[in-house]
């Protein structure tokens, strides 16, 4: 009976995007950037940690999208498709940096980096969230490519571990043992800061 | 001292916003391509405009060496030769003996090497 109502929905939003999506309909690319434009932003500001080589980064995604959509089965969700093109193309990004000098150690990783701070939930003021965001910042740029792309995507947008192994082309187990060795690594970085 | 709830927290508060001039800029780089269907077409009518100027070029071509072999010295075109390249030969034979000077006739002093002084 639940199949027979669910057969009767019709297309999701979701779907229909796609549809629009795969005749390259531009409005329907528009739609994705509105909905998950800030998402493909933080991701691309997080791991490349430069606002206009992560602007790059976005607009070059946002042409892939639309050259490859006909291709798009949407066997994934909009968002873990979109995030995994930006977090290829940041992956080139980062490869091509290895043969730079990279960026300058940051006095204030996350406004250089572009981000902003939202007010932490239920924070206990006695801790100093300011200084723990900025020296926490600090420890994610330190980590392996892999794993601050995992702690990105998990943490920070808010994937399920299936999204976030899909988006990084990984297998979930795979994923859990990266974000469990980037939590220890993030922190013992902390520890180290601030003491126990 | 920082738990792991307190660590997702921390992370989760950072985030960025869209820039909505990035989607100007790709719209704008999107429209500014040429359409596959349109360029398809373009090209399947280009063909013969393009076989008509290839031949409009060789045409030009035949015309410019018809106008320089008229123009060209009478030697290479009366027939005292058998071929260009005996005409050619013969024309550079002639240019190498007028430039060789005369073996009896002694050269000249410098008229002011500085050796004097």
């Amino acid at each position: 009976m639940s199949d027979g109502a669910e057969a009767d929905l019709g297309p999701t939003p979701e779907q229909e995007l796609i549809a629009r999506l795969r005749t390259r309909d531009l409005e329907a690319l528009g739609e994705i950037y509105r909905l998950h434009g800030a998402a493909m932003t933080t991701l691309a500001r997080s791991l490349l940690r430069d606002p206009e080589e992560a602007a790059d980064a976005v607009e070059d995604s946002l042409l892939r999208i639309h050259d490859g959509a006909p291709r798009f089965r949407g066997e994934r969700g909009l968002k873990t498709w979109a995030l995994r093109i930006v977090a290829n193309r940041c992956r080139d990004a980062l490869r091509r940096r290895r043969f730079s000098a990279g960026p300058p150690e940051m006095q204030d990783p996350i406004a250089e980096s572009g981000l902003r701070v939202d007010p932490v939930e239920q924070w206990d003021q006695a801790m100093d969230a300011p200084r723990l965001l900025a020296a926490l910042e600090r420890a994610i740029g330190a980590l392996p490519a892999g794993q601050r792309e995992a702690v990105v995507l998990r943490d920070r947008l808010g994937l399920s571990y299936e999204e976030v192994a899909e988006a990084m082309g990984a297998s979930p187990t795979a994923v859990k043992s990266k974000l469990h060795r980037a939590r220890e690594k993030l922190k013992q970085a902390l520890r180290e800061q601030f003491g126990e | 001292m920082i738990r792991d709830d307190d660590l997702s927290r921390l992370l989760g508060a950072v985030r960025a916003d869209a820039e909505p001039a990035l989607w100007t800029r790709v719209r704008a780089r999107i429209e500014a391509r040429p359409r596959a269907g349109v360029g398809g077409w373009w090209a399947w009518v280009m063909r013969p405009a393009a076989l008509g100027a290839s031949l409009a070029v060789f045409a030009g071509a035949v015309a410019v060496s018809a106008a320089l072999v008229t123009t060209a010295p009478r030697a290479l075109t009366d027939g005292s030769y058998e071929s260009l390249t005996e005409a050619l030969v013969a024309d550079l034979n002639g240019s190498a003996a007028a430039a060789m000077p005369t073996p009896a006739t002694p050269p000249a002093a410098t008229p002011d090497s500085g050796g004097a002084r």
